[in-house]
């Protein structure tokens, strides 16, 4: 019963003027930061921080969420028109929504876009960096974040419950019937736009650290990227190794732990066994005979 | 096909032998206390194990007919011009400073790579580059290598 007074109060506060106001003030800085490189959004929150110590702390945090979730839309908007993902998180979106952009679904796409955000709202992980500086905008105002935070202060946590979804639905409202003007730039010639494209990156690899030597690794791995294309390669898989390898080697670890060093531990639990099992499965049946005919034909089509 | 998958399968398993050998000198400890070298050598391991699958498949399968080399043509030397350019500018960028070096490159991607008339390249270029700067430098205010010429 708390938790349904907790979120009616929450909702009360993030519903007043002043609150939507900063609400859609930081969704729109969000979103314009999220669609250019080099900032991101918790460069963006350190920057705007000061802006907030004349606001009631709850405002704050609002606008500072609100920055934060409009950066991962706008980055998304990047993503799906140009196949330039404006933040890390955005990358896999290059994957299809780019595609679908290609065949003319482009406000198809962005749309999705904003409604899969739009559901996906508190319920999303919220990255380590961003709650760092939100931490320490609590602190500033005087608040002592943890266990204690929920008792002492409820407005602040389900004030920001309420607000992330107050966000999402300005973010919709913001966007969609903007999808049709993000459309038109992709009617820009492409011989203006490639070299606009490569400025961009360029800026946004240079200003995350203030190095020359981030541009050339970016260069070589543009390089990287364009031979394996030209050689056939698949991006998708590296990228999703990227994700996974570090996740996976961490998740190895714990098992060892867990089991004392034994690998058996990955056949004798069932979920891991039936992970386990699907894999290889999957890998054994590159060499299953009709499945080949069939995926060289796939492969030949896709060209 | 064959060509291509052979070289740089080649190429894949010489780095994985040496991230293999790299990952032996990071130290793969024993089973129970894994050592930060254990993982990457399974990873290269696989590396070399699916390249020479990768060359044994092109040279045994029933392929196609080979396509065309690869870097015939004219948009390769452009592909290059511009390469150059884009290392250039990471290699200028603190010698000149932002303006200028962003100016420089931009009028060269127009004119070589897309083949713009001249008016248009500096036209579009310079416009883009104050853009760029009053966005960046200006409003955002990342700092940009001022170069010997003070701007």
């Amino acid at each position: 019963m708390d938790i349904f007074s907790g979120i009616l109060s929450g909702f009360a506060a993030s519903f007043s003027l002043a609150n939507l106001l900063y609400c859609f003030i930081g969704v729109l800085i969000g979103t314009l930061i999220g669609v250019l490189p080099g900032i991101g959004p918790v460069g963006t929150i350190s920057l705007l921080l000061p802006a907030t110590f004349h606001v009631e702390p709850v405002s704050a945090i609002i606008m500072l969420a609100g920055i934060y979730y409009g950066a991962m839309y706008g980055g998304s908007t990047t993503s799906i028109l140009v196949n330039i993902p404006g933040e890390a998180a955005s990358v896999v979106t290059c994957l299809d929504g780019y595609q679908m952009a290609r065949k003319g679904r482009a406000g198809a796409a962005l749309g999705i876009s904003a409604f899969g955000s739009f559901i996906a709202g508190t319920l999303g992980v919220i990255g380590l960096m961003f709650m760092a500086v939100l931490l320490g905008a609590l602190m500033i105002h005087g608040m002592i974040p943890g266990p204690m935070l929920l008792k002492d202060h409820p407005e602040i946590f389900w004030g920001t419950v309420t607000s992330m979804y107050m966000g999402n639905v300005l973010l919709l409202l913001l966007n969609l019937p903007l999808i049709g003007i993000w459309v038109k730039i992709l009617k820009v010639p492409y011989r203006i736009l490639f070299p606009l494209i490569i400025l961009f990156c360029l800026i946004g690899a240079y200003s995350l650290n203030n190095s020359t030597f981030d541009v050339v690794v970016m260069l070589f791995f543009g390089l990287g990227g364009y031979l394996m294309r030209k050689f056939g390669y698949e991006g998708a898989p590296l990228l999703l190794a990227y994700v996974l390898g570090p996740m996976l080697e961490q998740a190895l670890r714990q098992a060892l732990l867990i089991s004392y060093g034994s690998f058996t531990i990955f056949f004798s639990r069932p979920i891991s066994a039936a992970a386990l099992g699907i894999a290889l499965f999957l890998i054994a049946s590159y060499f299953f005979p009709f499945l080949r005919k069939r995926r060289l034909k796939v492969e030949e089509e896709a060209g | 096909m064959k060509t291509i998958d052979t070289f740089s399968s080649l190429f894949l398993i010489i780095m994985g032998i040496l991230f293999s050998a790299g990952s032996l000198r990071l130290g793969i400890g024993t089973v129970n206390a894994p050592g930060p070298g254990l993982i990457p050598l399974g990873a290269g391991a696989l590396l070399i194990l699916f390249s020479l699958a990768t060359i044994v498949e092109a040279h045994l399968g029933k392929r196609a007919q080979e396509k065309n080399s690869l870097f015939k043509g004219k948009r390769w030397g452009i592909a290059l011009s511009v390469l150059v350019a884009l290392f250039a500018f990471a290699f200028l960028l603190d010698i000149l400073g932002f303006i200028s070096t962003t100016f420089l490159t931009l009028t060269v991607l127009f004119k070589i790579s897309e083949e713009q008339k001249w008016k248009i390249a500096l036209g579009v270029s310079g416009l883009t580059t104050a853009s760029a700067y009053f966005l960046f430098d200006y409003l955002l205010k990342c700092s940009f290598p001022r170069g010997f010429l003070g701007f």
